[in-house]
């Protein structure tokens, strides 16, 4: 297990450097972060060169990378360029809204994606089949920039009965929880009812029903329990990605949470801020995907063995 | 605990179960839920205001850098010296009066009893600490407080501020040059300032949510007119979609801004209304015939003639624009001091057009690029830029139109690499042409494509000028010369366009403030 770790967090390591490296080089490829920090109507050329100066993009590019390496190896993201202050603060503001969207639409993703996938392998080609596959097609295909606007006409302006954005309490967490867990929904009804088809027709099953277990039995603790693996696996890769944060549905909802923090970085070329939060977010997708693996060996008995 | 399979998936399910991770992370929330929501139905809590904006404030600490999206915060908060009221007359504010009284000095007396939000009394040393502030180097400052040498105090309110060169627009200066608490501010740090800003002005800062909200409370004590509504909440909605749902479902009363494609729905609304006024900010296509992507057929003054005369800017009005904008002969804007209103715009005449073409020796046209950024401060540039491709062609001039993201031309423009013919925007508060001309034509500016000697001479004349008829002059002059010898397409000012709730009322600004404090509800 130590030596799993061990080569993991190197893995882990890796990944970082290569990543906040591909984001060094392509951030300073695509614009000059003193262009747009400095209204152009009052400012002069010397104004320009000493911003650039106190920055230090003034220095070679080689010089700023191996600064920045310096400073990552220690921990120390910068300061940002458009806020004036650290970056990793900045980063960890936006944490806990992000987790909270995250989570809501992970949960109302897997509330109501499990069972529909369930129903639908229980009553394969029937009715409920049809009406559960009919969701999650749509679920799949249609976007998020289409159906949180969708929702909102319809829920906040026309019925009143949630707000169209903004954040406090639950009410304003609703419309885009659901906009987010529309597609993971999806994702959990298709992989739950393929899963549930596969080991319905296996032998234990048909052991467990000669046993006399009731119908729910047999699907809870013998069926469910066996496609759990992969629905973890999509849970755990799902996470990961949303905990990035959600841009559009951020953007669609005034959410304040790491997507719309990472997008204004970039296009106010905020590099110390950018590449902060796409180091943040390659850690916590390795880290997710690493917590996948594990949980594996919890889940299933063999994978312990190997 | 050891962790067993089966520990691990009841604790997995509990979690998804329970839905405990929303509520876990349930922050108190706030003053938004008393003003949206549950309340659009129902009566609104006495004396609120919700304003929805499109962008996240940039410095809550007004001397570090001005933006207009700042503004209207830093005006419910700060009071500076001067204001413009809502005509754009400059009116004395924390200054009781004020006169030029030589040619780098200006004498200027507080009013008497003025205090900040924390008690502290605000004196003639508090302007000398402020503009000793403003002048550092050692952090980020505006460059415009740079115009500033030093102050001397006389007495508790009386002082002289003096400048650096004679400088006729230090009253427009001033408009923002919010006045702090020096004695708070050196207290808590820049950075504790930042996080719990105080100043002088009609409304006092309460909390705020980076990128979410900024709640304020009318400040009773105010030395003013106190403002008519308690509790104002300024929300950051960047999707102007959602804006827009916001306002017809009752939750906020303002939206800024407003596009004009979604002016008409507001309007027929009957809750809900438009209000709009020509701005201070300019819309043109800058030409540059040096560009390394070619345009030296630009070099000819007839041909940026031709293309002038060439698009129907009136159409591009009427049709992109819903109307929603002012058409300008040159880059003075309509609203600014020297607007030559004898100056008319450029007729649509592709004859003309053709003619003067066949005259600069290109009867067939030519092909030239054009650049246009697709996320603007404006509203439809790249619709307004096919339109203009579409002119174009008729002449026989073919522009191959590439529409960029803003950093990227930002970054094309600052390295000079940028097409000859680019759609850009100019506007500042001070109504004055001297930024105009200062920015985008005096040809030490990095921002100058196309300039003379012989204007930056007027250009400089006009900037130290303190008799306002002679600069005046000047300008007028310079509006006429640049109209012959075009260095733009010269396209209009546009409309600063805001949505209401029926029973709002506010005046809205050429300068694109929105003065809270005088907003009211009927």
């Amino acid at each position: 297990m130590t030596r799993v770790l061990v080569r993991r967090f190197g893995g882990l390591m890796m990944v970082l450097l290569s990543v906040s490296t591909a984001a060094f080089v392509v951030l300073r490829l695509t614009g000059d972060p003193v262009q747009m920090m400095l209204p152009p109507e009052q400012t002069t050329a010397e104004q320009v060169a000493r911003l650039r100066h106190q920055l230090g993009l003034d220095q070679p590019v080689w010089v700023q990378y191996a600064q920045f390496l310096r400073n990552l190896a220690t921990g120390d993201l910068g300061a940002s360029y458009r806020y004036g202050t650290p970056v990793a603060p900045l980063i960890l503001q936006r944490v806990p809204a992000t987790l909270e969207l995250a989570g809501a639409a992970v949960a109302f993703a897997g509330l109501v994606g499990v069972p529909l996938g369930v129903v639908s392998a229980v009553r394969k080609d029937g009715t409920a089949d049809v009406l559960a596959s009919g969701v999650s097609f749509l679920g799949v295909s249609i976007p998020v920039f289409w159906l949180g606007p969708m929702l909102i006409l319809f829920f906040a302006v026309r019925l009143h009965w949630l707000p169209t954005s903004g954040i406090g309490g639950w009410r304003p967490l609703v419309l885009p929880a659901i906009t987010l867990g529309m597609y993971p929904l999806a994702q959990f009804a298709r992989l739950v009812r393929s899963e549930m088809l596969d080991v319905l027709g296996e032998d234990f099953v048909r052991t467990a029903r000669s046993k006399g277990l009731s119908e729910l039995a047999v699907i809870v603790r013998h069926v469910l329990r066996k496609a759990s693996l992969s629905v973890v696996t999509l849970v755990g890769l799902n996470v990961g990605v949303l905990l990035g944060g959600a841009i559009i549905t951020e953007t669609i909802f005034a959410w304040p949470g790491l997507g719309r923090l990472i997008v204004q970085a970039i296009s106010f070329r905020d590099f110390p801020l950018a590449e902060g939060a796409v180091v943040y977010i390659s850690f916590i997708t390795v880290l997710a995907n690493f917590a996948v693996d594990l949980s594996y060996t919890l889940l299933d008995p063999r994978v312990r063995s190997t | 605990m050891k962790v067993t399979r089966r520990t691990f998936l009841r604790a997995t399910g509990a979690a998804i179960g329970s839905g405990a991770v929303p509520t876990f992370w349930h922050r108190g929330g706030p003053g938004i839920a008393l003003l949206s929501g549950a309340e659009a139905k129902g009566p609104r809590a006495t004396g609120g205001l919700v304003l929805a904006q499109s962008s996240e404030f940039h410095e809550i600490n007004p001397h570090r850098e001005l933006w207009s999206d700042d503004s209207s915060f830093h005006f419910a908060i700060f009071d500076s010296l001067i204001q413009r009221d809502d005509t754009m007359r400059l009116v004395p504010v924390l200054a009781e009066r004020y006169a030029n009284t030589g040619p780098r000095e200006w004498t200027f007396t507080l009013r008497p009893g003025i205090k900040f939000h924390n008690g502290e009394p605000l004196t003639s040393e508090t302007i000398r600490w402020n503009v000793q502030d403003a002048l550092r180097t050692d952090v980020k400052r505006d460059v415009t407080w740079q115009a500033f040498e030093r102050v001397d105090v006389i007495d508790d309110r009386t002082f002289r501020l003096i400048t650096r060169k004679p400088d006729p627009v230090l009253p427009q200066r001033l408009v923002r040059f919010f006045v702090l608490p020096q004695r708070y501010y050196e207290q808590v740090g820049e950075q504790g300032f930042i996080n719990k800003p105080v100043g002088s002005g009609p409304y006092r800062f309460v909390e705020r949510v980076p990128d979410s909200y900024v709640k304020l409370e009318a400040f009773d004590d105010y030395w003013g007119q106190n403002a008519s509504l308690r509790n104002v909440v300024f929300r950051i909605v960047p999707d102007p979609a959602t804006r827009l749902s916001a306002l017809e479902a009752g939750e906020v009363d303002l939206i800024t801004p407003l596009a004009p494609d979604q002016a008409k729905t507001v309007s027929q609304n009957p809750m809900t209304k438009v209000a709009s006024v020509t701005s201070d900010r300019i819309a043109y296509c800058q030409f540059w015939p040096e560009s390394p992507q070619g345009g030296r057929e630009l070099r000819d003054r007839r041909v940026r003639q031709a293309i002038n005369y060439a698009v129907n800017v009136d159409n591009i009005v009427k049709f992109v624009l819903n109307g929603m904008s002012t058409r300008i002969p040159t880059i003075f804007p309509a609203t600014t001091f020297a607007y030559d209103k004898g100056l008319k715009p450029y007729p649509y005449n592709p004859d003309k057009a053709r003619a003067l073409l066949r005259e600069a020796g290109y009867p067939n046209g030519f092909a030239i690029n054009m650049e246009v950024p697709a996320n603007f401060i404006l509203p439809a540039t790249v619709d307004v830029c096919q339109a203009m491709v579409g002119d174009l062609a008729k002449v026989g001039i073919k522009v191959d139109l590439k529409a960029l993201e803003l950093g990227t031309m930002v970054k094309m423009r600052g390295a000079r690499q940028i097409a000859p013919i680019f759609f850009w925007s100019w506007g500042t508060d001070f109504l004055d042409p001297e930024p105009f001309v200062r920015g985008i034509l005096y040809t030490k500016s990095p921002y100058t494509f196309y300039g003379k000697a012989e204007w930056d001479q007027a250009i400089d004349a006009a900037a130290s000028a303190m008799n306002s008829s002679q600069r005046a002059e000047i300008y007028r002059r310079l509006q006429r010369e640049i109209y012959d010898d075009p260095p733009y397409i010269f396209l209009y000012s546009i409309f600063n366009i805001y949505g209401l709730r029926r029973n709002i009322q506010m005046t809205p600004r050429t300068d694109e403030r929105i003065i809270v404090a005088r907003i009211r509800r009927t």
